[in-house]
């Protein structure tokens, strides 16, 4: 009994093992770590942040608190990271505060967290203050004597909340449209793959080819059949997108903030065109996959090969990564990514704000998704990759 | 006009999958490539249905040069490739309508290549049912029915009866016989089994190991020999002395 499992083991595992392709399967784990390591480095929010803030009255209490937290304080509310405003009754303070920021990235998350760290000190620092001056008789006053309020203001577009809040808002969109996007992508991919790959093992391929069909016709068929079926799941995801953002991001701290996106807006018409570019730039490398792969065992592990690319801007939204913050070859990476785009401008439903980036998602999205579309015609017709790179390089050479 | 088949050469990678092959086959006649499995049958038959390139040679039928011209070619040929599958979900007769849009020049045509569709595949009420229920040799026949369907003055069936059962395979058998003739159409069949090339095959030719060992009618490759097999085992021997002493 057991001599006949070892041999039924020894021959999967030698069956299974000899293929090399299994061990792309194999570092895929390594890869995807390396690159979150990364990804989480580049994104980390900094140690330390300038923070200028303009307060209405001069307070010398409340001033050398800020000075002695390092804040700078400026005499223009304009350009300022935050307006401090208060008001005072007896002993107790009120404060209005209103953040400013331009873009939702780590330097304002960092200068956000600061602020409320440096307030929540004010109260211990100005509850000290009265202890010694008034002693401990007034309970009611030291126990809670100073209240804040925040305005948060984002290139205009103004929230009642306190900034974190926004942060914790768009963390979880960024985790929830990113993971889902990923998951349609790599979905994507795998239908076009499987499109043609299922023709290839059941020999119909093969049978398509034999009839008075040209290649570019079988070619395009297939590409439009994808395109249908990414166009149909990006609808079921926008549908998705809009359900949690309307339930979930205008009723976050209670605070409701009115409808995120309407139909007729543009940074939704922008969001649909760059979610479509997404889906069939996956479902080109899809057909792509399908045509290189025999069955879908070899696909499955080029399949696994191109999750990576699309990890890579998942990865980084979900980290809070914003595209004005990286520079350097990573930055070109993530910015020849179509995925990336349609990831980005989901921060503009909670910003209203568009950053620029969405023109270049569009021209690099149809770029790469014809140049991957004119390598898969190349194959169907026949062409030898191999020998054409050749020539051309002989040709280059020649010139 | 005859199907001329010139110096055909095939490699994969380094191996070698078809060396010169040359044969003529006739209008209205079943030309059959008999030889075990990886003698290059399939390769030859890939190539003469235009879905592979070779390395070398040429195919000509009715002064068309097959394999340069091969965009027009494929409007006079029907190729079933060996176990060649079908689409799941699509019915046998949504199979049969797709052919039959491929091929067909009118309205009248679409019609009649759907009805020899239907009667040549004989599947019953099963041609409405979606293929994924079909067995094995529900799905051959329906893959014959579309290839002979659209009367192509060339269809190539590589192993057209395998995995039927022996009553089907008798009909297929003169289903393609009678095809070839009615239409005077050339087919152009592989087979490993000696007994179906004998009893479908006007003219055979005996591959291995890529090379046309010999050509002729049924007749005159058996001569004295009692049968194929025999004259197949003998061919084949005489082959490997001869790349012995070469």
């Amino acid at each position: 009994m057991k001599r006949k499992i070892t041999a039924l083991i020894k021959k999967d595992l030698l069956d299974v093992l000899r293929d090399p392709k299994v061990y792309i399967g194999f570092l895929l784990p390594l890869a995807i770590f390396a690159a979150f390591g990364f990804i989480s480095a580049v994104t980390a929010p900094p140690s330390s942040v300038p923070l200028n803030v303009y307060v209405s009255k001069n307070w010398s209490l409340f001033n050398s608190y800020l000075y002695s937290q390092g804040v700078t304080i400026t005499s223009q509310p304009y350009n300022s990271d935050a307006i401090i405003k208060f008001y005072n009754n007896s002993n107790f303070i009120t404060f209005n505060v209103t953040f400013n920021m331009k873009d939702i990235n780590q330097i304002y998350y960092a200068k956000a967290e600061a602020l409320n760290y440096i307030l929540n000190g004010f109260q211990a620092y100005y509850r000290n203050y009265l202890l010694e001056k008034i002693g401990v008789a007034n309970f009611k006053v030291i126990s809670n004597p100073v209240n804040y309020s925040f305005i948060t203001n984002i290139n205009n577009v103004t929230y009642s909340l306190n900034p974190l809040y926004i942060f914790e808002m768009t963390q979880i969109e960024e985790f929830v449209a990113p993971t889902i996007l990923f998951a349609l992508c790599i979905g994507m991919s795998e239908m076009a793959a499987t499109l043609i790959t299922v023709e290839q093992e059941e020999k119909t391929f093969e049978m398509l080819l034999s009839m008075p069909l040209k290649r570019y016709d079988i070619l395009t068929s297939k590409i439009i059949s994808s395109f249908v079926i990414s166009i149909l799941s990006s609808m079921f995801y926008l549908v998705g997108l809009i359900i949690f953002s309307n339930e979930y991001l205008t009723l976050l701290g209670g605070v409701k903030t009115g409808p995120v996106f309407s139909v007729n807006d543009l940074i939704l018409l922008i969001f649909i065109v760059l979610l479509i570019i997404s889906t069939i730039f996956s479902s080109s490398l899809g057909i792509l996959i399908g045509l290189l792969s025999k069955d879908l065992r070899i696909a499955n592990v080029y399949l696994g090969i191109i999750t990576v690319p699309i990890l890579i801007p998942t990865l980084f939204f979900i980290a809070g990564g914003s595209l004005s913050y990286v520079s350097g070859p990573f930055k070109v990476l993530l910015l020849l990514l179509p995925p990336t785009y349609a990831i980005e401008i989901t921060r503009a439903f909670i910003t209203r704000y568009l950053t620029g980036y969405w023109i270049l998602g569009i021209v690099i999205g149809l770029a790469e998704t014809f140049f991957i579309l004119y390598i898969a015609s190349l194959i169907i017709n026949g062409v030898n990759l191999k020998s054409k790179i050749s020539k051309e390089v002989q040709n280059y050479q020649g010139r | 006009m005859p199907l001329y088949v010139k110096e055909l050469f095939k490699s994969y990678g380094s191996t070698v999958a078809v060396r010169g092959i040359s044969f003529t086959a006739e209008e209205g006649k079943v030309f059959g490539l008999l030889g075990p499995n990886g003698a290059g049958k399939t390769t030859t038959l890939k190539i003469i249905s235009t879905v592979l390139r070779p390395d070398s040679g040429s195919v000509f039928l009715n002064a068309v040069d097959i394999i340069r011209m091969a965009e027009s070619a494929r409007e006079f040929l029907a190729y079933v490739p060996e176990d060649a599958g079908t689409y799941r979900n699509l019915t046998g007769y949504e199979h049969l309508e797709f052919a039959a849009t491929v091929y067909a020049r009118n309205r009248d045509e679409y019609k009649a290549f759907l009805e020899d569709g239907i009667r040549i595949a004989d599947l019953g009420d099963k041609i409405y049912e979606k293929t994924k229920s079909y067995s094995k040799g529900m799905k051959r026949r329906l893959q014959i029915a579309r290839a002979l369907m659209v009367k192509p003055k060339l269809a190539v069936l590589d192993e057209p009866t395998a995995g039927i059962d022996v009553f089907h395979a008798i009909n297929i058998r003169n289903l393609i016989k009678k095809f070839a003739n009615k239409n005077s159409s050339i087919v152009i069949v592989s087979s490993h089994n000696m007994f179906e090339v004998e009893k479908l095959c006007d003219e055979i030719g005996i591959i291995n190991e890529g090379v046309l060992l010999r050509v002729g009618s049924i007749k005159e490759i058996k001569g004295d020999n009692s049968d194929l097999e025999e004259v197949f085992m003998k061919l084949a021997k005489g082959d490997q002395m001869d790349k012995s002493i070469r």
